[in-house]
């Protein structure tokens, strides 16, 4: 598959995952996921005029969220636009989805601590580690991609 | 930021992912082991098989945390991430998790019936795309990368 192939391509999944991650959020947004939910509940039936750590983990995550969800349409937006993937906006729109990630799977695990007596912990963390590490790997890439340009 | 710079962060990160990774492919074989284990102190069958569906998640988080040490070590290694290997091993990782989204629950599912759990992790599907994603924008830094070296 030559270049061309290849980011039409990547312009078409980013579409895609655009128009999957809206769904997402509607269905988040109308409570199709009845897991979150039951959370909630328990949270309002657990919670105490004093659980301010509670407050707090929630505020993150709901705040991360917000922020993650509008830097991921951000960059998918990006990605279906623009000629590479590999400029200095989407490096630094990958850097801030890793640090929202990471900041929302432990004030999650804070919270289900609080509300279920539970440690659960899932690879979300991971994956912000590694949209950290990518965030690098595309700064490597826009260097090859100005190498390339000025080549051509 | 310079093309040393560049590389000397990305080989950094790598080696601090690649110990985190590997750390955490220990401590998820662990747990999921010590789940396992704990299997016969429970006495009611829901419980066993929700135990079963955490443990079959464990060891799955396991082997993608394993291939990411590995991919994490080879850059460090090289300090080049778009190789073929780095792209196969992005793949893996993103059928290891599509089979984290749903191997967990039918192993439940199969038992207990379908309508008592959620069939899709819809978090796990999430990274599975998003890893899916960053393997065909790898393939393009991969051809970057081979015009970059064939024009030195």
């Amino acid at each position: 598959m030559d270049k061309k192939q290849l980011t039409r391509k990547i312009k078409r999944i980013s579409h895609i995952s655009l128009i999957a991650m809206v769904v997402y959020v509607v269905l988040n947004i109308i409570g199709f996921f009845p897991e979150k939910r039951s959370y909630m509940l328990n949270f309002k039936e657990h919670s105490l005029p004093g659980n301010i750590t509670g407050a707090i983990s929630l505020a993150a995550v709901f705040f991360c969220a917000i922020a993650g969800f509008v830097t991921a349409f951000m960059l998918l937006n990006d990605l279906s636009k623009k000629r590479t993937p590999f400029t200095l906006r989407i490096c630094n729109l990958l850097r801030n989805l890793g640090v929202y990630f990471i900041i929302i799977e432990i004030a999650k695990a804070v919270f289900i601590f609080i509300v279920c007596r539970e440690i659960r912990i899932e690879l979300f963390w991971f994956a912000g580690l590694v949209l950290y590490a990518f965030s690098l790997v595309f700064r490597h890439g826009k260097r090859l991609q100005k190498q390339s340009d000025e080549t051509l | 930021m310079i093309k040393s710079t560049v590389e000397e962060k990305i080989k950094s990160s790598s080696l601090a992912i690649m110990v985190i990774s590997a750390l955490g492919a220990l401590l998820s074989a662990a747990v999921g082991a010590a789940d396992l284990m704990g299997l016969g102190k429970l006495e009611d069958d829901f419980s066993k098989k929700m135990m079963i569906k955490t443990a079959v998640s464990n060891f799955i988080g396991a082997v993608i945390l394993a291939v990411a040490a590995v991919i994490f070590y080879r850059i460090f290694i090289s300090g080049r991430p778009f190789t073929h290997g780095n792209i196969m091993a992005v793949r893996v990782i993103a059928v290891l998790f599509l089979l984290n989204s749903a191997v967990p629950s039918l192993v439940v599912g199969a038992a207990l019936g379908f309508a008592k759990t959620s069939i899709i992790g819809a978090g796990a599907l999430f990274n599975a795309v998003l890893f899916f994603f960053f393997a065909e924008i790898m393939r393009y830094g991969n051809l970057l990368q081979t015009e970059s070296d064939e024009t030195l």
